[in-house]
């Protein structure tokens, strides 16, 4: 009997085993022809509705999840906040930088308790507990929230030591979008691959085209009020906040490759492999292509 | 044996095989191979 249900068991795998990689063959076959536009586009509007589900369930970012994790069971390392922080923050606000904090005020003195919950702000976070401390203590190192405020959102306006005065006063304001520097054409013609970035797809990278933002630098320069205005314009605006376009786009613009790069990198070097193992040799000839399908 | 097996639980069987045609070609998608193994990345707000 019990062999009996092993056996099911093990055709019910193997049966899902010969299904992925029959739908892994469609997906090349059908990468190769002039349905991979299509196809790509499908495969993307599922992601997508993965990506809310997640959402909505409370189970993605998957790198905010160990941040939280982190924070609020050991020091992660990042400092003492128990939020969400991107490089955005971390370069501005939670190493201190007063300096730094200055060129993006609208950033600064937010709080995880100043007014209502953020829209775009992952479940976990909101259930995270908030850190309570002497005012003295979080005014060197304040949480900077760089999320995109939903409009009702109220700024904290705690007292923040001695630069109580200025914080109030920059937490008095909101958040007004702004439209970015803008370009008519790409430098030199080219633009960047904004699909680099992990949640630019095909539409948005296309908006942002049209928006005249072809670059990564671009993209890394941008102030809070500056990436409302494009949130605004996208199709997916919760994607620039949970994905981290800002600090994707600084390391892209730096040179360097984010986990998502690395990730086609590998995949791409693996085909190689696989192609050089099976010897053939139109193996430059279709460098090209490969490179179309990856992007 | 087997020939039973696939006879009185095709259904499953079917079904297993539906599913991982979907999965399979889901993952082949270059994003979504990523966001399988995001976790296994470092982010880029990680460095």
């Amino acid at each position: 009997m019990i062999w009996h249900f092993l056996e099911v068991w093990l055709f019910v795998v193997a049966s899902f085993a010969v299904g992925c990689a029959i739908g892994a063959l469609v997906y090349d076959i059908l990468a190769r022809t002039s349905l991979a536009t299509a196809q790509r586009a499908i495969a993307d509007s599922i992601g997508d509705v993965v990506d809310r589900m997640k959402d909505r369930l409370g189970v993605g970012p998957v790198w905010s999840h160990r941040r939280v994790a982190a924070s609020a069971g050991m020091d992660s390392g990042h400092g003492s906040d128990n939020e969400y922080a991107s490089p955005v923050a971390e370069h501005t606000g939670t190493t201190g930088r007063a300096d730094a904090r200055a060129e993006h005020p609208a950033m600064a003195d937010r709080t995880p308790s100043a007014g209502p919950v953020e829209r775009w702000q992952p479940a976990e976070d909101r259930s995270a507990p908030t850190p309570v401390r002497p005012p003295a203590e979080t005014a060197p190192s304040a949480t900077v929230r760089w999320a995109l405020p939903a409009p009702s959102i109220a700024p904290a306006g705690a007292a923040r030591g001695a630069g109580a005065a200025a914080g109030s006063a920059r937490a008095s304001r909101e958040i007004v979008p702004k439209r970015p520097a803008t370009l008519r054409e790409p430098r030199n013609g080219v633009p960047d691959n904004l699909q680099r970035i992990r949640g630019i797809g095909e539409r948005n990278e296309k908006r942002l085209n049209a928006l005249g933002i072809f670059h990564f630098g671009q993209i890394a320069a941008w102030t809070p009020a500056e990436m409302r205005w494009v949130a605004q314009r996208l199709a997916f605006p919760e994607r620039m906040e949970r994905d981290d376009w800002i600090g994707q786009a600084m390391v892209l613009a730096s040179g360097s490759d984010t986990g998502l790069t690395k990730s086609w990198e590998r995949r791409r070097m693996r085909r190689l492999q696989q192609r050089m193992l099976m010897g053939q040799d139109e193996l430059y000839d279709d460098d090209d292509d490969e490179e179309d399908d990856e992007t | 044996m087997m020939l039973y097996v696939i006879a009185n639980y095709w259904p499953f069987l079917a079904v297993a095989l539906a599913v991982g045609v979907v999965v399979g070609w889901w993952y082949q998608n270059p994003r979504s191979a990523d966001e399988m193994t995001a976790w296994l990345e470092r982010g880029p707000d990680e460095r």
